[in-house]
This record gives C-alpha cells, sequence and structure tokens, in this order.
C-alpha cells in the first residue's frame, strides 16, 4: 500500500513538474492589470496577460514594499552588443542613480521577437522593433500607450512632430502614440566617409595621387598599385578588390546605391534617385545599382582586380587577408579598418590604411545627412504591457530624449570630456578628445556613443548627435571641425592635409556646398513607417527574383566579353520578368506613390516643415 | 479462487506499472502532438501576433502553392533529392568502416582511429567551413602543395564550383560523420557471438569469409532499421551546411528544401507556406516510412514497424 502510494505521488509529482514547466512564465509579464489600465493597444490582449499572470502580483508587490530597486530590461534588435564584462558602464549608472532603477539589456534577433509576439509574453520591458512589426505588437496589445504616461515623460512631449507622425500612422488607426523613434534629426558624416571610391592611402600617394573621376580612373589606379605591389605582407599575391557572401544582394549593390544616391528599398523592387525624385525598376532597370555594380565588377574581374575567392568569402575570410595587406582598394572602408589599426600598433604614424576618394568634378552621392523627422526606419521603441513597472520603464525611454543626457552620451560627461569655454562654448577636453580618440577600457567604462559598452543605446536616443542643442553647439561635440580635425590618426591628417581641407569628410561636404554633389538631405526615410507591410505575395516574388539574381552574378561578372555579359543580362531579365518582377514592381511604385501623398499630407495636417 | 486472486493482484500490479509510463507519455504528447495544433496556421494568412481567429481562412491555398511554384520548386526538389540519393547511396560507409575497424587487430590504434573519426562529429558546420577555406580556397593548403609540386600550374577551387558541388558536399558530411555514424555498427558488431567467428574459423573461412558470413549478416538488422529511419527523414537532408557553404555559384544547387523554408517562411515571414511545406515533408516521410517497412517485410519475411 505504502509502495502503491508512493509511486503514485511520484507519477503525479513528475506530470505535476512538467506541466509546471511547461506553463507560463510570466516573470515578465506580472502586472499586467497596470497594462490594461494604461491602454494598451488592445484591450483582449492585455487581459491574457492579466489572467495569466495574476498569480506573480504578491511577489510584485512584496518587492516593491521591500524598496527594492526595479530592474528595466530593454531588448535590442539591433546588431551592436553591449560588453557585460563592464557593466554598469559610467553613462548607465548614472541612468540607474537619476531614475532608480537598475538597467539591464539584451540582444534579440527577429525571429526571438517573432516568437515573443506570437506567444504574447516576453521577457523584456522595453523593446526596439524592426519596420513591419510595429502592426503585430499593437495587434497583440503589446505596447504601452505612452500618451497616458506624458505627464511624467516631458522629454518624449516634445518631439510633437516625430509623435504626430507616429500616432498617424504607427497607432493601427487609434490615433495613440505607441512608439518613440530614435535618432531624429539629421546624420552627420563623422570624419570619414565610408563609400567613395576606395584605395590604400600609402600606395595611392606613390602613384602621386592621380584624379579618380569614373569607375574606369578607379580601376586603373588599382590596377597600377596592384602592379607596383605584386605581393602582400605575408608573401601572397595582391588583388585590386576583395569582396564578403552571405548578405544576399547587400553587399553587392550597396556601394552603388550610396554612390549614385538612390533610396535603399523604401520597398521591394523599387529605387527612387533621391535628387530627381526618378524611379527605377530595382531589378530590370539599366539604371538600378545592380547593374550598375554589376557592370563595375564585370569591369573589374576582366582587368584581374578581383580576388579569385570574390564569391566565396566570408567576411572573417576577407578580413584575414585584409589585415595581410592583400588589397589596393575595397569597397567599403569598414571592410578593410582593421588594416590600419594593426599597422598603426607597430607605427602609430603609419600611412597605411584605407581612404575614399572623390571625384574632382563632384558626381558621386554619398551617405550622410539624411535627416528624419520620424528617427531611423528601422527602430519603433515600446514599452511592453506586461512591464512590472511601466512609469520607471517610460522614464527610461524620457530619459534618452533628454537634450543633456544625450549630450552626456555623445560627448562624455561634463567636466570631464567636455566642458564650457571662457565664451561658454561647449568644447572637448583633452581627456575627452583622448578618450574619442583612442576609444579602448576608458570609452568602453564611460560606456557613451562608441563604446561596446554603450554602442546599443544609439537605438534609445531621440536625437541624432548633429542635433543643436540649446546652448548652441551639437549634442556630439566630436563633431565639430575643431575636434574632428583634433581626434584624427596621422593618415587621415595626411589625407587631411593633402585635399586642404579639416578632416577627410569635408571633402565631400564641400563638393555638396559647391553643388557638383549631393549628400541624402533628400532622404525621406520616414515613408519606411507608412510602408510597414508587403503582401506576401510580393515578398515571395522579392526574396525568388533577389536569389535569382544573387545566383546570377558570378556569371555576370565574369563573362568575358561585352557580347556575353550583354547575353547574361538579358537572360536575368527574361527571368526576373518570368517571376513577376513587372507586378512587384507595379504593386511598389503603387505603394510608394500612395505613402509619398500620405507623408505629404501628413505634413501639412501638422504643420511639418 | 487462488488463481483469481492472483490474477487480480498482477493487473495491479500491471497498473502501476503503467502508472510510470505516464510521465513519459503526457511528454510525447505535450511535446509532440500538442504542437501539432499549429500546423492549423497552413490553412491561415498567418501573421505573428494575431490570433489565428482574426486571419483570413485560406484554406490548401499555401499547399497548392508549393505544387504550382514551377520557377523554384523543382530546382530545390531535385537539389534535395540528389543530396538525398547520395545520402542513400554512401550509406552502407559507416558500416564498412565499422567492419574494417573491428579487423583492427591493435586495439589502441583502433580505439585512435575510432576517436579522430568520431571527432569532426562535433564540430560546428561553421568551423567546418572555415577548415574548408584553410584547405580548399585559392591559396589554401591544397592548392599551395599541389601548386609547389607542379602538379597544377592554375589554382583549382572546389568551393566556387557548381560541378564539383554535389560530390563535394556528400564527402564534407561523410568526413563529419563516418565516425560517429560507425559507432552504433561496432555495438552491434560487439553483439555479436564469439562462438560464431570460432565455428566460422573450425569450417575453415578465413578473415575476409568471416566478414562476410558472420559479421555482415550479425549487423544486417541495424543497418535496415537505420535505413528504414533515413528513408523516413529522406528529403530532410539538412540545413546547417548548405546554408553555411551557399555562395553565388552554389547557390543554385544547395538551395535544398530546408533552405528554401527557411529563405521564404524565416526571412520572407511567410509562416503558413512554410508550414504547409513542413506538413508536406511530414506526409512524404510517412508514406516513405511505412513504404519502406512493407517492402522491407516482403524482402526479410519481418518488418519493423
Amino acid at each position: 500500500m505504502k509502495k502503491k502510494g508512493l509511486s503514485i505521488l511520484l507519477a503525479s509529482a513528475m506530470v505535476a513538474a512538467m506541466l509546471t514547466g511547461c506553463g507560463n512564465d510570466g516573470g515578465q509579464s506580472s502586472g499586467s492589470s497596470e497594462a490594461s489600465d494604461s491602454g494598451s493597444a488592445a484591450d483582449s490582449g492585455a487581459a491574457e496577460s492579466e489572467a495569466s499572470d495574476s498569480g506573480e502580483e504578491a511577489s510584485d508587490a512584496g518587492a516593491a514594499d521591500s524598496g527594492e530597486v526595479p530592474t528595466i530590461t530593454y531588448a535590442h534588435t539591433g546588431k551592436a552588443s553591449a560588453d557585460m564584462e563592464i557593466w554598469p558602464p559610467d553613462f548607465v549608472k548614472q541612468m540607474e542613480e537619476d531614475l532608480g532603477v537598475k538597467i539591464e539589456v539584451i540582444q534579440i534577433t527577429d525571429e526571438q521577437f517573432d516568437l515573443a509576439v506570437a506567444s504574447g509574453d516576453a521577457t523584456f520591458d522595453i523593446a526596439n522593433v524592426t519596420k513591419y512589426r510595429e502592426p503585430q505588437v499593437l495587434n497583440k496589445g503589446m505596447a504601452v500607450c505612452l500618451d497616458d504616461y506624458l505627464d511624467i515623460a516631458p522629454n518624449i512631449a516634445k518631439f510633437e512632430d516625430r509623435n504626430n507622425l507616429v500616432r498617424e500612422f504607427l497607432s493601427n488607426g487609434d490615433g495613440k502614440l505607441y512608439f518613440t523613434r530614435c535618432q531624429v534629426g539629421p546624420e552627420f558624416p563623422g570624419s570619414e566617409i565610408w563609400s567613395g571610391y576606395v584605395v590604400r592611402w600609402d600606395w595611392y600617394k606613390e602613384l602621386g595621387c592621380p584624379p579618380i573621376n569614373s569607375d574606369e580612373d578607379y580601376l586603373n589606379v588599382l590596377q597600377q598599385m596592384v602592379e607596383a605591389h605584386p605581393t602582400n605582407d605575408a608573401g601572397g599575391p595582391t588583388y585590386g578588390l576583395g569582396q564578403y557572401v552571405g548578405t544576399g544582394l547587400w553587399s553587392w549593390n550597396v556601394v552603388k546605391t550610396y554612390q549614385l544616391g538612390y533610396s535603399e528599398n523604401y520597398v521591394p523592387g523599387l529605387q527612387v534617385n533621391l535628387a530627381t525624385g526618378d524611379v527605377y525598376n530595382a531589378y530590370t532597370d539599366d539604371e538600378a545599382s545592380f547593374w550598375q555594380a554589376m557592370e563595375f565588377f564585370n569591369k573589374a574581374y576582366n582587368m584581374g582586380l578581383c580576388d579569385p575567392d570574390f564569391f566565396i568569402m566570408k567576411s572573417d575570410d576577407l578580413n584575414t587577408k585584409v589585415v595581410q595587406g592583400t588589397y589596393a582598394g575595397a569597397l567599403r572602408t569598414w571592410d578593410v579598418g582593421s588594416y590600419y589599426s594593426q599597422e598603426a600598433k607597430n607605427d602609430p604614424e603609419t600611412l597605411k590604411g584605407y581612404v575614399s576618394v572623390f571625384p574632382e568634378n563632384g558626381g558621386m552621392s554619398a551617405n550622410y545627412a539624411s535627416n528624419p523627422i520620424a528617427g531611423w526606419e528601422n527602430n519603433s521603441l515600446f514599452v511592453y504591457s506586461g512591464c512590472k513597472n511601466i512609469d520607471k520603464a517610460v522614464q527610461v525611454l524620457d530619459y534618452m530624449h533628454n537634450e543633456d543626457n544625450l549630450r552626456t552620451y555623445y560627448s562624455g560627461f561634463e567636466g570631464v570630456h567636455w566642458e564650457y569655454d571662457e565664451n561658454n562654448v561647449p568644447v572637448l577636453t583633452d581627456a575627452g578628445k583622448e578618450m574619442f580618440a583612442t576609444g579602448g577600457t576608458p570609452l568602453d567604462q564611460a560606456g557613451v556613443a562608441g563604446s561596446t559598452t554603450g554602442g546599443w543605446m544609439n537605438y534609445l536616443c531621440a536625437y541624432s548627435g548633429g542635433v543643436m542643442h540649446s546652448d548652441g553647439s551639437m549634442l556630439n561635440l566630436t563633431y565639430s571641425p575643431e575636434a574632428l580635425a583634433e581626434t584624427l590618426n596621422p593618415m587621415q591628417k595626411d589625407y587631411s592635409a593633402h585635399y586642404n581641407v579639416s578632416y577627410p569628410a569635408q571633402v565631400h561636404q564641400n563638393q555638396v556646398e559647391q553643388g557638383i554633389a549631393k549628400d541624402r538631405s533628400m532622404d525621406t526615410k520616414d515613408l519606411y513607417m507608412i510602408l510597414t507591410q508587403v503582401p506576401e505575395d510580393m515578398g515571395t516574388k522579392k526574396t525568388q527574383i533577389e536569389t535569382l539574381l544573387e545566383g546570377y552574378i558570378p556569371d555576370l561578372v565574369m563573362a568575358a566579353t561585352a557580347e556575353e555579359y550583354q547575353q547574361v543580362k538579358e537572360q536575368v531579365i527574361e527571368e526576373c520578368k518570368a517571376m513577376g518582377s513587372d507586378e512587384l514592381f507595379a504593386w511598389s511604385k503603387e505603394a510608394y506613390d500612395n505613402a509619398y501623398k500620405a507623408f505629404t499630407d501628413a505634413k501639412a495636417k501638422y504643420g511639418i516643415q | 479462487m487462488k488463481n483469481a486472486a492472483l490474477k487480480q493482484y498482477k493487473k495491479k500490479k500491471n497498473y502501476k506499472l503503467l502508472l510510470w509510463l505516464l510521465p513519459f507519455l503526457v511528454f510525447v504528447v505535450l511535446f509532440s502532438y500538442v504542437p501539432l495544433f499549429g500546423w492549423s496556421i497552413a490553412f491561415f494568412q498567418y501573421t505573428p501576433g494575431s490570433s489565428l481567429s482574426a486571419e483570413n481562412f485560406v484554406g490548401l491555398k499555401y499547399f497548392r502553392q508549393f505544387f504550382m511554384d514551377t520557377v523554384d520548386m523543382w530546382r530545390v526538389i531535385k537539389n534535395t533529392l540528389i543530396f538525398a540519393v547520395l545520402g542513400l547511396v554512401t550509406m552502407p560507409l559507416p558500416m564498412i568502416f565499422a567492419i574494417l575497424l573491428n579487423e583492427v587487430p591493435h586495439k589502441g590504434f583502433s580505439k585512435f582511429v575510432q576517436s579522430i573519426t568520431t571527432f569532426p562529429n562535433f564540430i560546428s558546420w561553421v568551423i567546418v567551413y572555415s577548415l574548408a577555406f584553410s584547405l580548399f580556397s585559392t591559396e589554401g593548403v591544397i592548392n599551395s602543395i599541389l601548386m609547389g609540386m607542379g602538379i597544377i600550374s592554375k589554382p583549382t577551387n572546389v568551393l566556387s564550383s557548381t560541378s564539383a558541388v554535389y560530390w563535394f558536399q556528400t564527402c564534407l558530411g561523410i568526413w563529419k560523420g563516418l565516425g560517429w555514424s560507425s559507432i552504433v555498427y561496432l555495438a552491434a558488431i560487439s553483439g555479436i557471438p564469439q562462438e560464431l567467428y570460432e565455428a566460422a574459423s573450425v569450417d575453415g573461412a578465413g578473415r575476409f569469409q568471416q566478414m562476410l558470413h558472420v559479421t555482415l549478416p550479425g549487423i544486417a538488422e541495424t543497418f535496415i532499421v537505420l535505413l528504414l529511419l533515413s528513408i523516413g527523414n529522406f528529403i530532410s537532408v539538412g540545413f546547417d551546411q548548405y546554408f553555411i557553404f551557399q555562395n553565388p555559384v552554389t547557390l543554385k544547387r544547395l538551395e535544398v528544401l530546408d533552405l528554401y523554408v527557411y529563405r521564404l517562411g524565416l526571412i520572407n515571414k511567410s509562416y503558413s507556406y512554410s508550414t504547409a511545406i513542413g506538413m508536406i515533408k511530414s506526409l512524404i516521410s510517412l508514406v516513405m516510412i511505412f513504404g519502406t517497412n512493407q517492402l522491407a517485410k516482403k524482402i526479410r519475411g519481418n518488418s519493423i514497424i
């Protein structure tokens, strides 16, 4: 009898343990009564979590009574990662002290986020959601209505234009504010631009810095450099260009997209020339960046400038060759930045590194100066309706809307990294210049912009660093021409001296001022939040066409003659059309036109300039 | 009377034993059957976050889409079948390896070989790619050696060769899984009574004949079971390997069904479509596993299921 009882008890315990294990954790979603009170988007969703999590209420209340500091967990889907070895860094510590909270940061993939949305149960308090996912968040009632909290979030309330656009387009029609968006304001290029004709500076100087006014000029310069330096630092062969794969069409397209001044994927299959407003079919029109890029790569390949491993290298493989000094040029400066860093360790005055050169007669666009009213296109921040302490979570968001806090984030701590001079103008101190120029542990300890510990907070910063503080200087003091000039490395200084500018990016900025080149100030990134949903069939067409194009890249690049190239091109375009590229373009064009009109109407409605 | 009491006692005891089964039964139901309700999204135009009642019911739309997709599907199916068939063709290799390993007289050497051939199984495909790049890229070890010895004048690049895709990937799969897959055969071989070898030896059988007439029949049952299971997974050729090794050159030949589902289902967020493909895969697997079982029954006289 005893045995029987024990058996039943053990079996029951095992079953119970399993069922409990499978049950709703609820750890993060308790306190959902607050959520429903606060007017989350869909009452049903909040009610569900309220029902499932009621058991947690008592323990939460207990925690509150005991005076425990609440923890606010921020989940970001961006690529920046927080270095947990130095945690919390000084900026986060300051925020924690100011708000009386503990901050945790976790990184989640889009797929993990989708799972959280599907289950309606999340492990975060604040999250940033990538584009197209806002309606899902709203449908599931996962976002707190921020309008109900604006009295404790005065800084968020100040962003009227952004908030009105978000209310208009990201509220599922109820006109309430559920999301904030980051990096409102002009995008500053920093000290250098990555998207010009990238050359190895010391080799380019050896050639006498010949002007590069076209793709042909560029390839000829690369060829001369390779001929002059046939072996790399490790004794292997040198090449003109390297490439990495694994990002679909992106790594092939992106440079031409920015050099030509095109939009980057407002809608699938459509590209807009930002300067002229002309619209192209991204897959079949000659003007599209894909075809412009293919022509460029084909020429480069036939001149023998492409690394033979062009089609198989992952980014790590490319980097291995980069640090051996294998390449005369590059597609993007960031692909080859590790070479200078490595060389500078051995010789701090080295000129061995890569820079962007621009056509002397202008005509090349570059990637900066977009000025979104509603912030970065791919990030909407919300407070999770299941958050235990919504007030504090909203205050965390609000904290990163405050111009003084943002000055600290972008420029470091007042009195340490910057101070007001005798004219009451904020300037970087020597310690600040040193920290931003050399990076490393001091920057990570500060946890401000550019650090591994605080880089992720870019996604929380409501203003971009190029926005003016009320003291009349930019939030990011490292952006001032004086600061930029003082934080350049020897190679950048040499480049700047050669072109008679204060810092490398100024070469292009001057061309924009002269009206011979374009930046991206015409980029209406705000359209992204209107173009939130791509119908499934159109998405499928896009995926299929892009896979087809990617598969044809080797044939196009390696086509030995112009005739062969043309033949492959015609075949590819024919297959694209058979896959429905024209239908996709027709849909995209209509979606783009409608979005543009809706955006223009909304600007008029809210009096936004 | 006594018999009845005994029967009653046994019955009670059996119930008690059955009770021990309960947790595992619950486990199977929870993790294998309950998730099957998720199949319902294949019949709706589903987006994460919405309840199915709020979504459009589309019936068999996604199943039709699978069969009507003449653009990609046949290429994907062809690739999948090629890898699946190559997998089946090379399936006896671990068995042969195990038999040969069993014949190695020096046990220390045998263990050493077994360890080093098993080790690759624990290396992730990402690492395997790095190794393959170091070995087979234009400036890799193999090209350096061959060019150094004057065997080739121009470097070859098997990683970006369309003609080498199928056999190269199959070889990589064999290299990675050979030792691991042979473990089960080695276990089966160790279960063959030693007397059979002694009797065969007395009858004048040499080592090769012992292998052929004792070892092979002794592990045939194991091979059939594994064959049956692998046929059940015939069209699930995997994902990681093909995902890691795909590049613009090999893309058209490396896109297998699982990769296709990932691309359209997860990247394009067509969860309903990928669920429909998953259901079709399960159905095909079921048909194949029962079909093979019947075939095995007809040929061998007994079945496994």
